[in-house]
């Protein structure tokens, strides 16, 4: 090939093109290693395309196995979410003061003056135990039913199962108890400061500074057949007796209030702890048999053959017994606002209208005058004067005064009799009424009309007096408050007393004996009998009873008229003998024995020619026969028999409550 | 140009490949810049994923958990975190609602009208006696509160005369053993009278152990008689609000005395609170402005159907829907309860959610327990002591006068006493002359501009 003349580029283009090519391809691959300008920003780097796609690989495997369910991650909430209603209540119920006290900035002179009784909340309280009474005595005693009970209570007639045509007389058991008034106000006022805790006194004007009795049970127990006791029954008020018993079950602040203003008054006191019995012919139960009984005269003595000193002796007892009765019934009379006079019909209906119209509620309903206190005025005193009575009240009244007069003349006729028998003789007065501010003791009673005769009882007492702590929760801190259910506080209950037997209502007395002489040449006795028939008692002597005579037999008609008396007996004399420890007339003894029993009682002549019983028993025959024939329409007064008055709180049917 | 055009003819091949081997490098650098743009545009794609995923990686989740800041976390949200998320949300609400329902039943209580069918609006049969029987009930009311809260006055004077006539006689009786006061001496009458003083003082004494509170009628905000004027429906409902308001005060009393000391039975004696000398409650603004017209019925017939500004309906528009037929306006419970502390340090004002109310009350307390009272009154309902102004008490007056104190130093305290009551069980019962002056259902643009509280 010529290549003269082919300049050198010419010669060596090929090269030049690949020598450039190759520059440039080199330039490229310079390019694309060092400026990379395929490369992107990926997380403030540059990365090329494998790095981008490594790390999205990478990327998109992390989240996808995040995503994946089973995965977990961090809680959403560090520990519990806290759920305000953990609080809520909490805060509600809380407070929002940051103390709960405040700082006392000035004194209290409150805590120094007002009284501890205006100013404390509940506190402790010493709770009385009230002791238990003491039986003294069951009395039997027998009398006639007044017409009028019988008509006002016809039930009684099924107790007693009266023979129609027969009197009504009754034979009842009067048990008595004595009861220790101021230990029961000690009780009352007693206080325990020294213990832990401290007991105060209870605060007196919750009682009134008193004792009020409420209720006087006596439970009667009868003897079984095999020797056992059966068990006790409450002894039941009498029909008409005032008494809170039906009342004390259901009591509340009415009862309370109620029984303030009533034992304020002396009868209603007197009906519940020492009360009358149901109005009867002869009257021969009065509280001064009970009252009077320590008395010296009642008591037998010995060797008293005197039958003037005997007689003198018999009569200041009745004049004692009868002065105590009067001060009652006079104190009573006071009570009512009496003495009270029955007035003519055409004045007690005008009386009446002028009551109803003008008095309000007057009688038993009126509180005694406001006075006192701080308030000023002065206190009237006793109930009723000059206001108007309830009807019931005013019938009370009248036969009490009636029965006063009566008495006022029978004490008048025995002071002459003392008189004339003893003209230097000082006669005492009667027993003051009872006064339960005032006296130590007191004897209680209550009378049995359900007793058969031939059984043998014994009697319980106890006392209910009114509870302080009643109807005063709120006063009471929580362990005493139970204290303020009961509206009466019982005593304990008293020891039993000695068995006693209804006896028949013939009473015997051997008045004399002889150890030899009568018929048999066994001995001889002189009995007298009494039996209380048809409202008076009856006497029976029978002389030249022997042994196996039965004592007693039904008298004869008497030529006055009055019917023939039964004083038949069930017992008879064994024996009449000597007694070799005694010497004299006194040592001659009489043996007897029941019909139907064993036993052998031993009778003391003397003694009971002495007896007090027998003393009364010969008085009430005496009076019975001095007293002058009544007309028949005078037992109930000028007008008629008034009603027996409903007086409140009357007692259930016999053996309970 | 003719030697290199000739060169060219020469060298045809040469020159072309030349071109074509230039052209191509300048083709190539131009197509690969493209190439490198597009290959950068999916990369920067791709890259743009990648950033996908790390958001998706650090998705936020933000719980706002009552009483603390709102958290913010940055996790992947996953069916496990939705269903936690689900389970707190639902936890929270549960929470809320169950706040939200004791607290409905905490104001609400049992307060209910005291004749039912009368508010919102009554029957037009009854529109004439509405009052009346609202009077009636509403004094009848207050007395069986003061029964139930055991609150009493001192003993009437004829009792304590007739017990101290009883005690006079049995002092001068029993104790002194004499028959009348006639007979007794300048010493005796002393001491009696001492004694008698000393019962009076316990007669007063068991009384106030007896009851709460002293607290009578005459110390209340009782209605006055609709004879004397007759009441629009808005002030029959005030003065119903002003009876739960006052039962919510004294039972709040009783609460604090009940709580008192040994657990035994409250007593004035025994309690904090021993009498209330006064509960005043200020008319609701609505009251104010729903006076009742001139004339004898224009009164009466306001708000009964007559339209809010207390004009009557023209005779022959429709008759007025039935009130039960009409629905309450929702309340929407998610507003805020704005606050204003100008008003009170509570800031508390009405608003969409609640109305507030106050009351002064004027009481004699113990001294020193003064913040039992206050622990009772937020205790018993949603109510606040706002201002306590105290001065001593004298407790040797009021026992003159039959009231018993105690020992403790006692002071005569005034209260200003702030309520909630929530407008959710509230507002059913509102006339619509209430809901209407309260601006119940509109909404509060500003607080101050809100229904002033009572």
């Amino acid at each position: 090939m010529k290549i003269k003349g082919i300049p050198f580029w010419e010669q060596h283009i090929e090269k030049f093109i690949l020598g450039g090519f190759g520059v440039v391809l080199l330039g490229v691959g310079a390019m694309q290693v060092i400026m990379r300008p395929t490369d992107v920003t990926l997380e403030n780097r540059p990365a090329g395309p494998d790095e981008v796609e490594k790390a999205l690989k990478a990327r998109a495997d992390a989240v996808a196995a995040k995503l994946a369910a089973s995965a977990t991650s961090a809680p959403l909430v560090e520990g519990e979410v806290p759920l305000a209603m953990k609080t809520f209540p909490n805060a509600l119920d809380g407070g929002v003061s940051p103390r709960t006290t405040l700082p006392i900035t000035a004194p209290s002179l409150a805590a120094a003056i007002l009284p501890s009784e205006a100013s404390v909340a509940a506190a402790r309280y010493y709770e009385p135990r009230m002791l238990a009474p003491r039986m003294v005595t069951v009395r039997q005693e027998s009398d006639t039913l007044d017409e009028t009970v019988l008509n006002q209570h016809p039930d009684l007639a099924t107790v007693f199962h009266f023979e129609p045509g027969q009197p009504h007389d009754i034979t009842w058991f009067v048990p008595v108890a004595e009861v220790s008034v101021a230990m029961m106000v000690d009780e009352l006022h007693r206080a325990m400061e020294n213990d832990k805790p401290p007991l105060l006194a209870i605060p007196t004007l919750w009682y009134n500074d008193a004792l009020w009795v409420v209720d006087v049970v006596f439970e009667r127990q009868e003897l079984q057949e095999d020797g056992s006791w059966g068990a006790p029954a409450v002894v039941a008020v009498l029909p008409d007796q005032f008494s809170f018993r039906a009342e004390i079950e259901k009591a509340g602040i009415d009862l309370r209030d109620e029984m303030f203003r009533l034992l304020a008054q002396k009868d209603k006191v007197l009906s519940i702890l020492q009360p009358d019995f149901l109005p009867t012919k002869g009257n021969t139960f009065s509280a001064g048999l009970i009252l009077n009984a320590d008395e010296p005269t009642e008591k037998v003595t010995s060797g008293q053959t005197d039958p003037e000193a005997r007689k003198l002796n018999s009569l200041k007892q009745s004049h004692s017994r009868k002065l105590t009765e009067r001060d009652r019934l006079a104190e009573q009379v006071k009570e009512l606002g009496g003495p009270c006079e029955p007035t003519k019909p055409d004045e007690r209906d005008r009386n009446k209208k002028e009551g109803a119209e003008g008095g309000g509620d007057g009688g038993s309903g009126s509180p005694k005058a406001p006075g006192g206190g701080g308030l000023g005025g002065g206190m009237s005193g006793g109930k009723n004067k000059g206001q108007p009575r309830e009807k019931e009240d005013l019938d009370k009244c009248i036969r009490l005064t009636r029965r006063l007069k009566n008495l006022e003349n029978e004490i008048e006729k025995l002071e002459d009799d003392i008189k004339r028998l003893a003209p230097a003789e000082t006669l005492d007065g009667g027993k003051d009424v009872l006064d339960l501010a005032k006296d130590k003791k007191i004897l209680v009673w209550a009378h049995d009309i359900w007793v058969k005769p031939g059984e043998t009882y014994r009697y319980t007492c106890r006392i209910d007096s009114y509870n302080p702590f009643f109807a005063r929760r709120r006063q009471l801190v929580p362990e005493q408050q139970r204290l303020s259910d009961p509206f009466a506080l019982a005593s304990a209950v008293s020891e039993p007393s000695k068995p006693v037997t209804v006896e028949p209502p013939v009473a015997i007395f051997v008045t004399e004996a002889q150890p030899n002489g009568g018929t048999l040449g066994l001995g001889r006795a002189t009995v007298e009998l009494y039996r209380f028939f048809d409202g008076a008692r009856r006497a029976e002597k029978i002389s030249n009873v022997q042994p196996g005579d039965r004592i007693g037999r039904v008298s004869e008609k008497r030529r006055d008229g009055s019917p023939s008396i039964d004083f038949t007996t069930d017992w008879f004399v064994v024996d009449i003998v000597e007694d070799g420890a005694s010497e004299g007339k006194g040592s001659v003894r009489v043996l007897l024995r029941r019909i139907d029993e064993d036993r052998i009682v031993v009778r003391d002549p003397m003694s009971d020619e002495a007896s007090s019983d027998r003393a009364r028993f010969d008085d009430e025959v005496e009076a019975a026969k001095n007293a002058p024939a009544k007309p028949a329409n005078q037992e109930g007064g000028e007008e008629g028999a008034p009603e027996l008055p409903q007086i409140p709180g009357s007692g259930s049917g016999p053996g309970g409550k | 140009m003719k030697p290199v055009l000739d060169w060219v003819k020469s060298n045809v091949l040469v020159v072309v490949l030349g071109v074509v081997a230039i052209g191509s490098l300048a083709a190539g650098w131009f197509f690969s810049g493209s190439m490198a743009e597009a290959s950068r545009t999916k990369l920067d794609a791709r890259v743009k994923k990648l950033n996908d995923l790390a958001s998706i990686e650090k998705g936020n989740i933000s719980l706002a958990i009552p009483g603390r800041e709102p958290t913010a976390r940055q996790v992947v949200v996953n069916q496990t975190v939705l269903d936690e998320y689900k389970r707190i949300t639902d936890l929270l609400k549960g929470d809320a609602d169950q706040v939200h329902k004791l607290s409905l039943e905490r104001n609400r209580r049992d307060h209910k009208p005291v004749i039912e069918n009368v508010f919102p609006q009554p029957a037009a049969d009854k529109k004439d006696v509405i009052a009346f029987a609202v009077h009636k009930e509403l004094m009848a009311a207050y007395q069986r509160l003061l029964k139930d809260v055991n609150a009493g006055a001192p003993p009437a004077p004829e009792a304590v005369a007739e017990t101290l006539a009883r005690r006079d006689s049995q002092y001068i009786e029993s104790t002194l053993k004499k028959a009348s006061r006639a007979q007794l001496d300048p010493k005796e009458l002393s001491d009696l009278t001492e004694d008698l003083t000393r019962s009076r003082l316990a007669v007063y004494g068991e009384q106030a152990q007896k009851i709460t509170v002293y607290a009578g009628m005459d110390a209340l905000d009782l209605p006055p008689s609709p004879e004397l004027k007759k009441p629009t429906l808005g002030q029959l409902y005030d003065w119903q609000w002003k009876f739960w308001l006052t039962k919510d005060i004294f039972e709040a009393i009783a609460d604090a005395s009940s709580k008192s000391g040994d657990g035994g039975t409250a007593s004035v004696l025994k309690g904090p609170v021993k009498r209330v000398l006064s509960i005043r409650i200020p008319d609701m603004a609505f009251v104010a402005k729903s006076a009742p017209q001139s004339g004898s019925f224009g009164g009466m017939n306001s708000g009964f159907g007559a339209n809010a500004d207390g004009t009557q309906p023209p005779a022959d528009a429709a008759p007025a829907a039935d009130p039960a037929a009409a629905a309450a306006p929702v309340i929407d419970l998610t507003q805020e309860a704005t606050r204003d502390y100008k008003r009170s340090f509570t800031g508390r004002v009405s608003n969409p959610i609640y109305d507030v109310r106050s009351a002064k009350v004027v009481l004699v307390v113990e001294t020193a327990r003064l913040p039992e009272l206050f622990d009772a009154l937020a205790r018993r309902n949603f109510m606040t002591v706002l201002e306590t102004a105290v001065r001593p008490a004298d407790p040797f007056a009021a026992a003159r006068d039959g009231f018993i104190y105690g020992k403790a130093h006692v002071s005569e305290v005034t209260l200003m006493v702030e309520s909630i009551w929530l407008r959710e069980w509230t507002v059913p019962m509102m006339p619509s002359e209430v809901r209407t002056a309260l601006g119940v259902g509109a909404p509060v643009a500003d607080p101050a501009a809100a229904a002033p509280a009572g």
